[in-house]
């Protein structure tokens, strides 16, 4: 570095220490418990000592919940919305930084006021709503009974978006922080570049096209692996919006390990089974890590 | 512009495809042990005829599955059956959403349901509204072992017994005498209803929505200050005060020499423990007449709106749920108690009643056979589920000695009454059965 | 707002169209249907509905248990968040320098966002334990230092130092990204200046490292709000003796386990408006202080 820092370096080397112990240890604590018995946690509670039972557990959630196509699920669910998020937030980011006009103001706040409200707090709503789409195509229509006047009968369409991947994924893309992050990375493109392209004669969506997106793809990776990842991990509406084992999402179907609540868990077999869902998104940060930081430069340089 | 057809047509495009006339849904809470035994009557179920298909969907727990129940039947997308908890009975009752079993299927001998289990999920003109399924009461469990350290031969049937063994077992070294959650469904519901008392006016709201909360003056809350008093002295561990957190933990751990729960947590305690878990009824105070404990668990509740078929498929459910086998094998895997007369009359016949894995059959009908009385029928109060964390809420500001507890429970009825009177408001002009 | 490059009138409405309908649809149709509750007394299963006025928001700003919920949500919010960005903020500076460990830092710095939030809560739980968790020992030596389950203090201190471990990966990652474009050249000018590390903190990072602040203030504060119920369903469930029932909790819990759904309507109005009232704060206030160029 510049200057002399290695005092500098050392406090900085002693801030990742503690840092890599305090990320790692919850970490340890999960693989240890995945190795006992159920008896040997009956009878010790938590210990720090390892067991010889990983590979039982494993075996035991393997055989308990339905894995292979549950994971398939997620999938599925992580990519609609990693790909659906990332393409909303490009189109409004794009409108709201690159176009005058009134209105954009408004548009950012919508979007931003989504992210503070869990879905949790809207279940019962939100299901309502995805039991039929068209509800309020339903409502405006039969508003005053002109519908019926016209037509001889009121507006009743049903679209039902229950138990079916579109309706598991799209609410969960009703959260504006993806198109957070992407305003603030449109907004650190110099303007001088759509200056050009207007001076060249390129329209609006020529440029999204053929300049924005090639030079968005960093942070558009990185959202979209970031996006797919906060699916993958979502608990409660997966398990409301779905009813069939077709459609069970990973992390949902490992409750099927929980016990009741008169009942002592069977820990060690739930970790295990964390072990197991937790592993694919690991593996996708673990070899995605520098693409990811890279892109989420926020900024073009 | 689009016209009435064209939308129409979009709309028969993207309906759900329609369900089969035979086919219906089951919703449940349980997870774990418990799911996989109602996993396993259902595919049972289905083997066994082919006229109908049961489809059984774990809803992850009794609150989700509510909650999914409360959203589908606004949108018409309710499933048939559905299993929820003791303390929402009022609210299904009420719910205008269910119909009463009894009902749904009247050839049925209700009668044969034991006294306890019936009297939870009966209208006050004794008409069963949910077929009682999994049962579970509050009994009490010692530690052999640890007992007999302390030189405790036998399980105590008083508390003035409990706490005499407590002081000796302290004595004898022994850091946990006994242990419980102080949840309102011990300390409150079942010590209420086997003591003959109250805990609220109407007899527990089984007379009326105009209940008022009584608990906060009388036995319950000097039972509740001796449990203050015998904690600070070192005889009573509470959840927080264990090495695990939980009192169930703590118990099995052997931790702990003597608890009050539920059957439902024997299965836990015998894996743990062996036969060094010996059970009981839970203990009462002296002086008093003993009476049935409550039935705790689930039951199964028939929703309105569907068709004839689904019906008759759902009451050849609920009839294969009742019969013996079931109850049997249900109690087997579960520790669940049977609760039909005929059930537990097959599991004699058999000759399980002997099985330690069957012991709480004994142990817990037997408590629910006890005399009833007007107040020990059950619980009838409106928002009763928030009830039930108010009352933890207040009672825990005490233990940790945030307030006096004669102050704490005081607070919680009023808070109680408040909610029964919106509850009584909300549902102005319903009847209650 | 800058850039403002292009001038269509309709062409914005489309490309925001897509986005604004899903939000309209799964967010504010959703929200709008509890507004309409929070009018309304309303039974769980839809059988009647009577309007009531302004009397559910009455007995809601009336129960001493609202405001107490709704001073420690604020209280919770602002420390939550404070103290996650502050340790992310740290953590991202030491590995913005080139160590040895820097790279496997950078790395596992970013892991926790693959565990599901029910297993978080579940883990700190154990770890955290007053008896058997790595505290153990010190309460042996001095009883009662560390206790959770009964010391609002130390479960406020459990709730938080979840949360910093939950929180790490995005606010890390962009703020080790927005350190990383930082030029070296300004290092070296600063330098040369004759300003020292702690200096060129002030002088150049913090400055140049406002757009990536304010994201995360902004995210981290609705993430403390959003996420605190994940940790409080598996950690304290509100107590002990209702301390941590934070107004997201507590309208869950009121709302969808004890069914008073115009008495978690009404609540969810209220935190809709102050959280309106936050977001309008960071754009007024905070924004203003962003400095885009570099």
């Amino acid at each position: 570095m510049i200057e002399n820092t290695s005092s500098i370096d050392r406090v900085a080397g002693a801030i990742l220490i503690a840092g890599l112990l305090f990320v790692l240890t919850p970490l340890v604590f999960v693989v240890i418990t995945a190795t006992q018995s159920y008896e040997d946690f009956l009878r010790n509670n938590f210990s720090l000592i390892p067991g010889g039972h990983f590979l039982d557990n494993m075996r035991e959630v393997w055989s308990r919940t339905d894995l292979p196509r549950q994971t398939l699920n997620s999938i599925i669910v992580g990519a609609i919305v990693a790909a659906g998020r990332v393409a909303l937030a490009v189109t409004t980011s794009y409108a709201v930084v690159f176009f005058a006009g009134r209105g954009r103001g408004l548009v950012y706040a919508l979007v931003v006021a989504s992210i503070m409200l869990p879905l949790e707090l809207m279940i019962i709503t939100a299901y309502q709503v995805t039991a039929n789409v068209a509800l309020p195509l339903n409502v405006v229509a039969n508003l005053g009974g002109w519908w019926g006047a016209l037509f001889g009968g009121p507006l009743d369409l049903r679209w039902n978006l229950l138990d079916s991947y579109a309706g598991i994924s799209i609410p969960l893309m009703a959260q504006g922080s993806c198109t957070m992050i992407l305003v603030q990375f449109f907004r650190t493109i110099p303007p001088q570049l759509a200056r050009a392209a207007i001076v060249d004669g390129v329209g609006p969506l020529r440029f999204l096209w053929d300049i924005l997106l090639p030079l968005s793809k960093g942070p558009l990776t990185a959202l979209g692996i970031y996006m797919f990842i906060s699916a993958w991990i979502q608990y409660m509406w997966p398990l409301v919006a779905a009813s069939s084992p077709a459609r069970t999402m990973a992390v949902v179907g490992l409750t099927r390990l929980q016990e009741d609540a008169d009942r002592i868990p069977d820990f060690p077999l739930q970790m295990a089974g964390a072990i197991l869902v937790t592993l694919p998104p690991l593996i996708l940060i673990a070899l995605f890590q520098r693409r990811i930081v890279r892109g989420l430069t926020l900024s073009e340089k | 512009m689009l016209n009435k057809s064209a939308l129409s047509a979009l709309a028969l495009m993207v309906a759900a495809p329609v369900a089969q006339a035979a086919d219906f849904e089951f919703w449940y809470g349980n997870t774990g042990t418990g799911e996989e035994a109602i996993q396993s009557a259902c595919t049972a179920f289905n083997e066994s005829q082919s006229e109908h298909r049961v489809s059984c969907v774990g809803q992850g727990s009794y609150e989700t599955g509510m909650q999914k129940a409360i959203a589908a039947y606004r949108s018409q997308q309710h499933p048939v059956l559905i299993q929820f908890f003791d303390a929402g009975t009022l609210d299904l009752m009420l719910s205008g959403a269910v119909l009463p079993v009894q009902d749904v299927a009247p050839d049925v001998d209700w009668g044969d349901y034991i006294n306890g289990a019936r009297s939870f999920y009966e209208t006050s003109t004794g008409e069963l509204f949910s077929q009682p399924y999994n049962g579970s009461t509050l009994i009490f469990y010692g530690n052999r072992e640890l007992l007999a350290q302390a030189g405790v031969d036998e399980l105590p049937q008083t508390w003035e017994g409990v706490i005499e063994a407590a002081r000796v077992l302290k004595d004898a070294g022994i850091d946990c005498p006994f242990t419980t959650d102080a949840h309102p469904w011990r300390v409150l519901e079942q010590f209420s209803a086997r003591h003959g008392l109250s805990i609220a006016s109407r007899n527990n709201g089984y007379g009326g929505l105009d209940a008022e909360y009584t608990f906060n003056t009388g036995p319950v809350a000097e039972h509740l200050q001796n449990l203050a008093a015998w904690r600070d002295e070192g005889l009573v561990k509470l959840d927080a005060d264990t090495a695990a957190g939980k009192y169930t933990t703590a118990f099995n751990s052997g931790e702990c020499a003597m608890m009050e729960g539920s059957t439902g947590s024997y299965g836990a305690a015998f894996a743990a423990l062996g036969d060094k878990v010996e059970i009981a009824m839970a203990p009462m105070y002296e002086g008093y007449d003993r009476h049935n404990t409550l039935i705790g668990g689930a039951s199964i509740w028939v929703m309105k709106g569907h068709d004839e078929p689904s019906y008759n498929g759902a009451r050849a459910f609920l009839d294969f749920l009742r019969g013996d086998a079931q109850q049997i094998e249900f109690t087997r895997i579960t520790g669940y108690v049977p609760v039909t007369n005929s059930g537990l009359a097959a599991l004699e016949a058999a000759g399980l009643s002997g099985d330690p894995q069957f012991a709480t059959a004994g142990v817990g009908v037997e408590s629910l056979n006890q005399p009833a009385s007007e107040d020990s029928r059950g619980v009838r109060l409106g928002f009763y589920v928030q009830f039930r964390d108010i009352f933890m809420e207040e009672t825990q500001k005490a233990f940790t000695g945030g307030q006096d507890m004669q102050a704490a429970l005081d607070a919680a009825a009023a808070r109680g009454n408040d909610l029964l009177r919106r509850f009584e408001q909300t549902y102005e002009g319903t009847k209650l059965p | 707002m800058k850039q403002e490059i292009f001038r269509s009138r309709w062409l914005p409405w489309w490309l925001s169209a897509p986005q604004l309908i899903v939000l309209f649809l799964f967010f504010y149709l959703p929200i709008a249907l509890a507004f309409f509750w929070a009018f309304h007394l309303e039974q769980p299963f839809g059988g009647r509905s009577e309007f009531v006025g302004l009397e559910n928001f009455r007995r809601v700003l009336g129960s001493g248990e609202f405001w107490s919920s709704a001073g420690a949500t604020l209280l919770y919010m602002v420390l939550a968040s404070g103290t996650s960005i502050l340790t992310a903020l740290i953590l991202a500076l030491a590995a913005d320098r080139a160590l040895k460990l820097s790279p496997l830092a950078r790395n596992v710095f970013i892991w926790p966002k693959a565990v599901a939030s029910a297993s978080i809560g579940v883990i700190f739980v154990f770890i955290l334990n007053p008896f058997l968790g790595i505290l153990a020992p010190l309460n042996e030596i001095w009883p009662g230092f560390w206790n959770p389950r009964t010391n609002v203090t130390h479960t406020y201190i459990m709730l938080f130092v979840t949360n910093v471990w939950n929180a790490i990966p995005f606010t890390f990652i962009i703020l080790l990204a927005g350190l990383q474009a930082i030029p070296q050249e300004l290092h070296k000018a600063g330098a040369m200046d004759g300003s020292g590390p702690w200096r060129r903190l002030w002088d150049i990072q913090l400055p140049l490292l406002t757009p990536q602040l304010f994201v995360v203030i902004v995210l981290e504060v609705a993430d403390s709000l959003s996420g605190s119920f994940g940790l409080i369903d598996t950690m304290t469930n509100g107590g002990p003796g209702g301390a941590t029932n934070l107004l997201v909790y507590k309208i869950y819990s009121d709302g969808f386990k004890a069914y008073d759904l115009s008495g978690a309507a009404t609540q969810t109005v209220i935190l809709m408006a102050l959280v309106a009232c936050i977001t309008g704060f960071q754009y007024v206030f905070l924004e203003r202080k962003v400095n885009y160029d570099r």
